[in-house]
């Protein structure tokens, strides 16, 4: 019994060392957390509420949103001196009205952050194939079939305009039109151990509209596939998305 | 990713479970091994790797995504999925309702009707030697198989199915459910739907036509003087195009159909490769075809416009219309005149010549047959 017992001893202290040898391949030295990162939307100074609401464009015309989602991939923490980032693995998201509208940065590591970097849109590797999982599902319906590549954003509703009325159908998407934002948090980020800390932003309809290119509905009330959908990402690319709060 | 972390937490439950001392043994085993969780454990069963047999004629196929191994079970599965009706929304359209073997994966008909009953508004090409191919559909759109699946399953006009459906319609098959985790190590998804399909396209290769033989001088290779000087001519006048063995150089050209490309309806259907890279000197670019099998794949073109192979040719010799984007292979006349002056001789050898390339292995091969039959 007592010799039986010491070499099961002799094996756990074994076991225990293994284990320990695992630990220290799995984690590194420094403590990690993990930080949301949520989205509001909003048209103006109002909440977007699909279908319910009719809103003002920037160039005047009423309009109201039906379905609005886009794909926000390639999120980054950077630190004060730049020193230290923070790269989120296989950083895709869909973010939908109805649907997701935040997601939890992991295995974060303790720092002191100031600027978060985002993209609208798929990078050129994964944009190339639509047979992808998770939030690029296909089933999701942000893809194109007939000319392979994702739907960066879309945004359907209907409009009165001055002189005419209709559909409005965005679909925005390309290569050319996959671009990185740098936000500049209001106060440096120390992400709690607890794993409670947020990154809310705002993502603003009407700055698809406007800033630099005012979209007119009775002039453009679809992307199309040529040049419409650039005018509507250099919109996207200044102002669309702004940091409420880092905390 | 999924699957390594699935077998780490699967061997420390039981290693949470071991009581007496004797098992202790096992209990430093586990976590040994827990210490590798990216090893596969040896039961479970594993797909037989495939390599593409590639012509000796041949050139080297377009390069398969790392990570995309095509199998003998992962073509199986797909072949499956290929003859399945479930794949469309009122499951009575399969893949292969458009895409006949017996016709070379094409359907006989100029502009097939689909789930919605309408004409489609491209003629279904045929499928073959696809895995040299680095753009499907007539404008080169689908960027790669895996992607291109995705068109005809969920367009209203040819399958009519959602993605969703299919997906749980297909989970209800419990052999299908068993394929997709021994080939994908996941439950069913889209994504799979679409690899598999494109594993068993890949393996769509024609390449034993009577020409074949020929150039590979193998029994059965016999060419008589008509066909060789149609194969002379094909390589003289068309094969600018219609190059090499493949007798496709799988690029973009104006091949003088149409001068009008005005017509940008349906996102630009009409206006070829245009609707893709909306560069001005691609309207009124379509993809070649092949030359291969061509004897069984009419009728021809983008919009099956011609029935017979002698029209082809008249087109070819008369009919061709010149635009700011049309081929100058296609304005062999003398001072640049329209078309490729051809002879009533010449016709005919060139018919003969392409009766060469019919591969009657290719479209009775069982390996690429319904397994439903
Ligand atoms: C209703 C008829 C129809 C059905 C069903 C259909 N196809 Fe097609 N297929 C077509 C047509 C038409 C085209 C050409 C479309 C274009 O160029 O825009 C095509 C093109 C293709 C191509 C491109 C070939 C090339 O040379 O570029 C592939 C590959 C293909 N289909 C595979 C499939 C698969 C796989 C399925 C089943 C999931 C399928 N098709 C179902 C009609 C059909
Ligand atoms: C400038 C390039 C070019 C040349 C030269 C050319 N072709 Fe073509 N061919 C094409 C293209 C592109 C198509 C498809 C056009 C379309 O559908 O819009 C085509 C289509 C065809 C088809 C129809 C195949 C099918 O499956 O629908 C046949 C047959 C054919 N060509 C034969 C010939 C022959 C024979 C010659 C020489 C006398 C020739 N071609 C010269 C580019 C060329």
């Amino acid at each position: 019994m007592y010799r039986i017992r010491r070499s099961g001893f002799y094996v756990a202290m074994l076991a225990i060392l293994f284990l320990a040898a695992c630990k220290e391949e799995k984690e590194g030295p420094a403590a990690t957390t993990s930080v949301t990162v949520s989205f509001q939307h909003v048209v103006g100074s109002e909440p977007l509420q699909l279908d319910e609401v009719i809103y003002t464009s920037p160039a005047g015309d009423s309009y109201a949103v039906s379905n609005f989602k886009y794909f926000v991939s390639n999120v980054k923490l950077i630190s004060s001196a730049g020193e230290q980032i923070y790269v989120e693995p296989e950083s895709y998201h869909l973010i939908a009205q109805d649907g997701k509208t935040s997601f939890e940065l992991k295995e974060v590591p303790a720092g002191t952050y100031q600027r978060l970097e985002l993209s609208l849109g798929i990078d050129e590797e994964l944009n190339h194939r639509i047979d992808h999982l998770g939030d690029l599902d296909p089933s999701n319906e942000m893809v194109w079939d007939w000319d392979t590549g994702y739907k960066f954003l879309t945004l359907v509703g209907t409009y009165t305009g001055q002189t005419r009325s209709g559909g409005l159908v965005f679909h925005i998407g390309g290569d050319t039109n996959y671009r990185t934002l740098a936000l500049e948090l209001p106060q440096p980020l120390n992400p709690r151990q607890d794993g409670s800390s947020q990154v809310l932003l705002q993502a603003n309809v009407n700055e698809l509209f406007q800033g630099p290119n005012l979209i007119d509905f009775d002039v453009m009330n679809s992307s199309g596939h040529g040049s419409g959908p650039s005018l509507i990402a250099e919109n996207y690319t200044s102002g669309f998305i702004t940091v409420l709060e880092a905390k | 990713m999924s699957r390594s972390s699935r077998t780490f937490r699967g061997t420390y439950f039981s290693c949470m479970s071991v009581q007496s001392v004797s098992r202790i043994l096992a209990v430093a085993f586990c976590l040994v091994s827990a210490c590798t969780p990216q090893q596969e454990p040896d039961q479970e069963p594993q797909v037989r790797i495939l390599e593409l047999q590639v012509p000796a004629n041949f050139p080297e196929p377009e390069k398969v995504m790392a990570g995309y191994p095509l199998s003998e079970e992962g073509v199986e599965l797909g072949r499956k999925l290929f003859y399945d009706t479930r794949l469309s929304g009122s499951n009575t359209i399969s893949c292969a309702s458009c895409h006949q073997q017996q016709l070379a994966f094409t359907d006989g008909v100029a502009l097939n009707k689909g789930a919605a009953g309408t004409p489609l508004l491209r003629h279904s090409p045929g499928l073959a030697n696809l895995a040299w191919m680095n753009g499907t559909f007539w404008d080169g759109g689908a960027k790669n198989l895996e992607s291109q699946a995705f068109g005809p399953i969920t367009a209203p006009d040819e399958m009519n199915q959602n993605l969703q459906e299919l997906v749980s319609e297909l989970t209800a098959v419990p052999d299908y459910v068993a394929s997709f985790r021994l080939i994908f190590q996941d439950e069913i998804k889209p994504a799979y739907i679409a690899r598999a399909l494109a594993q068993f396209q890949r393996t769509l290769i024609s390449a034993n036509s009577r020409y074949d033989k020929y150039v590979r001088q193998e029994p059965g290779g016999k060419m008589s003087e008509l066909e060789l000087k149609g194969l002379t001519l094909v390589q003289q006048k068309c094969g600018s195009c219609h190059a090499g063995d493949l007798f496709t150089d799988n690029g973009y050209h104006n091949n003088g159909l149409d001068s009008d490309f005005s017509n940008h309806s349906y996102e630009g259907i009409f206006q070829g490769r245009y609707r893709i890279t909306h560069h001005p000197a691609d309207v009124g670019k379509f993809k070649t075809p092949t030359l291969r099998n061509v004897l069984v794949t009419a009728p021809y073109m983008h919009d099956g416009r011609f029935a017979t192979l002698e029209e082809v040719l008249r087109h070819y010799s008369q009919g061709i219309r010149a635009s700011p984007t049309v081929a100058a292979a296609v304005m062999q006349g003398a001072e640049g005149v329209a078309g490729i002056p051809l002879s009533v001789e010449e016709k005919q050898a060139i018919i003969a010549f392409l009766e060469t390339l019919t591969d009657y292995e290719f479209i009775q091969n069982e390996k690429f047959s319904s397994p439903f039959n």
